[in-house]
């Protein structure tokens, strides 16, 4: 690998591939493209939370004005989901809706208005069902059953894994802290809406434009439903306009899309409306959570046990891995030697919930952090401090076997105490100022891929061009985040080359090889990676050929600045097209591959698949609020953030990652809520989204905004491309808690729910007049039978990475591969 | 949206009698008036457009006070000096509403006529009273927006800034319709759902607001707009308070508060303005004027909260026009 010290572009805050297509306005977004005789695709969505469809007559809808096709349940039949354990969705639903906004039939006209009218003709006749609104109904066994697969009855999985033995640690605990917190659902909100256009090409293929994270799984679930052959459906993902998670199932819709389309011999398109967005969610599970902690007079931690309860709404979506996430990450930040996590997720009548930016680690992340400050309290210890001194070393491995590699959390934490002026300024705030620390960690992709197979996560294909171009092929996907300017400077970085030379072809399933999707901040580590390799490969086949042409035979050849030439006489040396022209003239055509698959990861339990990463990243945070306890009012002037990135790529686009991630905390913290309420009885008392619109979900704008003050933290992780980490999700994490504690040093009243608004703040202060604790959270978790718990030796207790148990606590009802996999073995 | 006419009339006369065709509906800047064309809950079959009509864009120091014109925007009037000067409370309502964007394009007319924001009453899907139906769905549902006086018909809370900080100004609403031109005191411009159900403005069909007068701060005299956001744009407030008072010596006299964002129309609230009265407005002062002007909410499920803000920023209100009477 080329010398730090000559590195052009990595490390640079070179300007990204994509920056002047985005702001001259040229950039194609989904809903941008239109193609010949193009028709318009709606969809009819159930005003139900729950109901049986006894009948559906589409006649009318099939004479109406404009209208070219209609599809119903019946002909989609096939079930599909992102895991493979929950296969439970359809296209269009055969015979039962589970949420106001299930799609029961897809209608095709001329115009988008006429496909609109047409909907209202459709005439469906319900059988209602029970309606599942929160944990209450989803733990009450009298109600009827959401889904007919799951742990038991509207339990969709349940999770109880201990490591090593967290009954010892609390006993060698001099504060024992136990608390019930609660963290509200959000959704993603990104500002472009879903968009697909499905185009037949004639011969029974299909392409699928979509505004998707996951092409590579959208092709996938199109394979299963359409019942082609997988190399007649094409996917090609556009830039997205925001994804944040919310795009990374595959979805109704672009199915829908893709079967009209086959059916008419048209192209198909549909951009859902801001309130479809909202339906399709797949936003963070509203958890509810228990967290007992056994703490050392010194704040280090002896033992914990976790308990959460995620409301999952209709479907599965990633929810198994959600679940599991909620517990997973705990043990990364600071040495934790005891643990018993304890996970369940529930459906619900709801938009279905699933990866938000975090995925399923804020919640928990929220709980910890909040618990260590009231802990550092009781206990009369400097929060940050207390912090520093029991971080999880590097190169370690968990209680449940992650293992750790590079691990920057403590120059982070000196970082922003620094920069904050913490010792300084924390002990002579002014009325109604507080300043509060949180950190976190978050992976830099997921160890496994979603469906288990030996294969690359990610490929990088290149192709020389003699005239010095390189064009540059992968399956990723262009969110926003800079994926694809990451790419092309990789290539570029270790071929010498400028970003102008670079081509590049991304995220189409049939020209490009696959990489894994936009998801589990796993991009640039896996890609960059696939990238470095393809390049290398690639550097080697020129310089031998270079070598040649210049009669220098062994010796070293470096690519820089758009030529390629002797290390040892600058001089020697042609250009790079030169040294394209001399390898394709000895070897032919040149092409190079490179590819990524993470290290296996040392846990063998069942559920040791959740956590694992090749790297994790780690973020401290320190908020100030001001807030005034008259109106209740919270505001943020200021955030100092520290992130250990491994190495910035390009520090302008972590900076920019670290910045939103803020912005999108900040809401999450004061104001996001997915809120859901039944309408009066004689409106079908259906359960029904609050505020599905942008106006009314309230999420912040530039006013609100706090000045962002920003360190990027540099531990190179052996394991990451030039030694990157993430950075896409982990700074968001510490922002909510962060908040929090904060409020608690301005005014002394704890939030033990987010988000945080006016009246909770004032029903605190008030219970704190009172003479109480003065807190705002939920007051109890309820008794939910876990099962008993897989036992797992930590390795300090010289486990080897399984369960004691495994054989005697088997399978529950299970996930719908496991119900399958057990009928199939024991025939009834 | 349904296709409908544009009519783009010269004067106010022509404007009015454009729009006494049945289905027509006067285009301020189309802030309000859209989003209520996009989700179908009107349908006009012509719009009349009242940009550029003569005289509706005045913005001046008349007999009547100082006079505004009905097209006159938002951003006009928080960029004006005269406003700032004469119309402190008029000047901040205008700054607080909205966002840039939309203060570029909303007008003094529009905003005096935009309709409420109860989530129920936006939604196209229920018909509730306000909409000729039975049931006003606040009470029993969501209601954390909601009024928290005069709240036993129709919940709504008037989302209009100007509304309590022209109030404070004692001001006239100049109307003209088919018979000829009204002068209706601002007291008398609301409407209660008590009194008319599908309406919040004491506009005849047709009728169109020409401008607005306003009694100018004249003295050692000050005058304020204060709300409470828990956004800092894009949001409507959650309370909100306008307050005008003279310092006779170091008391205060001639007093208006005015109270938004609370109940289906602005309040004016007397037994505060009383305490006020002939006190030095000081902190205690405006707490107990706050504490008058509270009195008799009547907070539903979801919105106890708000009685407690309204107290603080009435105080808030109270202090920053007494603070300005004092600089002047
Ligand atoms: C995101 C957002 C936030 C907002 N926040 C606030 C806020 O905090 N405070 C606030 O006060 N407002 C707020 N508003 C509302 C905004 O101020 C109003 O939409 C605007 O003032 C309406 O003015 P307009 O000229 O666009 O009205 P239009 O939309 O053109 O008209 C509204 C109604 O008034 C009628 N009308 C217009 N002019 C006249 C006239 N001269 N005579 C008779 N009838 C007329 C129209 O026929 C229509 O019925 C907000 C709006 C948005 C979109
Ligand atoms: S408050 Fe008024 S507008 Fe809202 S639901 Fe009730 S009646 Fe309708």
């Amino acid at each position: 690998m080329a010398d730090t010290n000559k590195r052009k572009l990595i490390g640079t805050s070179f300007r990204r591939v994509d920056a002047v297509g985005k702001v001259s306005g040229r950039t194609q977004f989904a809903d941008d493209l239109s193609f010949p005789r193009m028709v318009f695709m709606k969809l009819l969505r159930s005003p139900l939370p729950h109901a049986q469809i006894v009948s559906i007559d589409t006649s009318a809808a099939e004479r109406a004005p404009g209208v070219v096709g209609v599809l119903t349940g019946s002909d989609v039949p096939v079930p599909f989901g992102i895991l493979p354990v929950s296969h439970d969705e359809h296209a269009l639903c055969p015979d039962k809706v589970r949420f106001v906004g299930d799609p029961v039939a897809a209608v095709a006209a001329l115009t988008e208005e006429q496909a609109q009218a047409a909907l209202a003709l459709v005439r469906v006749e319900w059988k209602q069902l029970d309606t599942i609104a929160d944990y209450d109904d989803a733990l009450d066994a009298s109600k009827d059953l959401i889904h007919t697969y799951g742990d038991d009855h509207n339990f969709h999985k349940k999770v109880s894994l201990r490591f090593g033995d967290p009954e010892a640690g609390f006993k060698q605990a001099d504060l024992v802290l136990e608390d019930t917190m609660f963290f509200d659902g959000n959704t993603h909100l990104p500002l472009e809406q879903h968009a697909t256009i499905a185009v037949p090409e004639g011969d029974g293929r299909v392409a699928v434009w979509s505004s998707t994270q996951t092409p590579h799984y959208l092709h996938k679930a199109l394979t299963k439903v359409l019942g082609l052959p997988a190399p007649w459906i094409r996917v090609i993902a556009l830039t997205n306009g925001g994804g944040f998670g919310g795009k990374s199932d595959p979805f109704n819709h672009e199915i829908a899309a893709a079967k009209m389309a086959l059916n008419l011999g048209r192209p198909v398109k549909i951009t859902l409306t801001r309130e479809e967005v909202f339906q399709c969610h797949r936003g963070r599970h509203p958890t509810l959570m228990s967290i007992r902690t056994g703490f050392r007079k010194d704040g280090s931690m002896t033992a914990q046990h976790l308990k959460t309860l995620l409301d999952g709404g209709a479907y599965g979506s990633y929810g198994v891995a959600s679940t599991y996430y909620t517990g997973a990450l705990q043990t990364v930040t600071y040495n934790l030697p005891h643990y018993q996590f304890d996970g369940a997720r529930v459906w619900t009548n709801k938009p279905p919930c699933g990866p938000k930016r975090g995925h399923g680690t804020p919640q928990p992340r929220f709980a910890l952090e909040v618990q260590l400050d009231k802990a550092a309290h009781a206990l009369g210890l400097d929060p940050a401090a207390m912090r520093l001194k029991q971080l999880q070393p590097k190169d370690s491995i968990t209680a449940n076997w992650l293992r750790v590699g590079s691990m920057g959390l403590g120059p982070c934490i000196e970082a922003v105490m620094r920069g904050s002026k913490w010792l300084e300024r924390r002990n002579a705030m002014p009325p109604g100022r507080g300043l509060g620390i949180a950190c976190s960690s978050y992976l830099s992709g997921a160890g496994l891929p979603i469906n288990w197979n030996h294969m690359p996560h990610s490929g990088v294909q290149l192709k020389l061009d003699r005239s010095g171009g390189v064009a540059v092929f992968c399956g990723q996907t262009e969110i926003g985040q800079g994926s694809d300017s990451i790419l092309a400077a990789c290539v570029a970085e270790i071929l010498g080359i400028s970003l102008q030379e670079i081509r590049l072809c991304v995220a189409d399933t049939d020209l490009t090889p696959v990489d894994l999707g936009s998801y589990s901040s796993r991009v640039t580590l896996m890609m960059g990676n696939a990238a470095v390799q393809a390049a290398e490969r690639a550097r080697e086949i020129l310089a031998r050929a270079a070598a040649e042409e210049l009669k220098l035979p062994g010796a070293n050849i470096v690519f820089a600045d758009g030529r390629v030439f002797d290390a040892a006489d600058p001089a020697r040396g042609m250009s790079f097209a030169a040294a394209v022209q001399a390898a394709e003239s000895r070897y032919g055509t040149i092409g190079t591959t490179g590819s990524y698959t993470p290290p296996r990861a040392p846990g063998r339990y069942r559920g040791a698949g959740v956590g694992p990463s090749p790297a994790y990243s780690y973020s401290a945070c320190i908020v100030e609020v001001d807030v005034d306890p008259a109106t209740g009012i919270v505001r943020v002037p200021d955030v100092w953030i520290a992130h250990d990135v491994g190495r910035a790529l390009n520090p302008t686009l972590v900076a920019g990652q670290v910045e939103g991630s803020i912005y999108m905390g900040i809401g999450e913290a004061l104001m996001e809520e997915s809120a859901f309420r039944r309408l009066p009885e004689k409106l079908s008392s259906a359960l029904v989204h609050k505020f599905p619109n942008m106006l009314e979900y309230k999420s912040p704008t530039f006013l609100d905004m706090p000045r962002v003050h920003t360190s990027i933290i540099e531990e190179p992780d052996a394991n990451g491309p030039f030694g990157a980490k993430e950075v896409g999700q982990g700074p968001l994490l510490p922002v909510m808690p962060a908040v929090s504690n904060a409020i608690f040093h301005a005014l002394g009243v704890r939030m033990d729910q987010v988000p945080i608004h006016p009246w909770m703040v004032f029903k605190a202060l008030e219970e704190k007049r009172r003479g109480g604790v003065g807190r705002y959270g939920p007051k109890a978790f309820p008794a939910v039978d876990y099962g008993a718990s897989l036992d797992v030796p930590t390795p300090a207790e010289g486990g080897d990475g399984k369960a004691r148990n495994a054989d005697d606590i088997g399978v529950r009802g299970g996930t719908m591969s496991e119900t399958q996999r057990q009928s199939q073995e024991k025939p009834c | 949206m349904k296709n409908f006419d544009w009519i783009t009339p010269a004067t106010p006369e022509a404007a009015v009698q454009a729009a006494a065709q049945a289905g027509r509906a006067f285009l301020g800047g189309g802030t309000d008036l859209l989003p209520l064309m996009k989700s179908g809950l009107r349908e006009p079959t012509g719009v009349v457009q009242l940009k550029g009509l003569t005289g509706m864009e005045r913005l001046e120091l008349t007999a009547d006070g100082i006079t505004i014109g009905a097209s006159i925007t938002l951003a006009a009037l928080c960029t004006d000096t005269l406003v700032q000067r004469s119309l402190p409370a008029v000047f901040d309502a205008a700054r607080h509403a909205a966002t840039p964007l939309v203060r570029n394009r909303a007008t003094v007319g529009g905003n005096l006529c935009q309709r409420p924001r109860c989530w129920y009453f936006r939604h196209p899907d229920y018909a509730c009273s306000k909409k000729g139906g039975d049931t006003c769905y606040a009470i029993e549902g969501e209601n954390k927006f909601h009024a928290i006086f005069d709240n036993t018909t129709c919940n709504i809370v008037h989302p209009s800034n100007l509304g309590p900080a022209f109030w404070a100004h004692d001001a006239v609403v100049v109307v003209l319709g088919p018979k000829g031109e009204r002068r209706i005191p601002v007291a008398e411009f609301w409407v209660r759902p008590e009194e008319d159900m599908r309406t919040e403005v004491a506009l005849e069909p047709g009728e169109l607001i020409t401008s607005v007068s306003c009694k100018p701060l004249s003295g050692r005299s000050g005058s304020a707009f204060e709300e409470v956001n828990e956004k800092q744009s894009y949001d409507w407030g959650l309370v909100a308070c306008a307050a005008r008072l003279t310092l006779d010596g170091d008391k205060a006299s001639d007093v208006r508060i005015v109270i938004g964002a609370v109940a289906p129309v602005p309040l004016r609230r007397e037994a505060a303005e009383a305490v006020l009265n002939g006190k030095v407005p000081n902190e205690a002062a405006a707490w107990a004027a706050a504490d008058a002007a509270i009195a008799g909410a009547t907070p539903l499920r979801d919105n106890a909260y708000k009685v407690t803000m309204l107290r603080a920023c009435v105080k808030n209100a109270i202090l920053t026009a007494a603070a300005r009477a004092r600089k002047s």
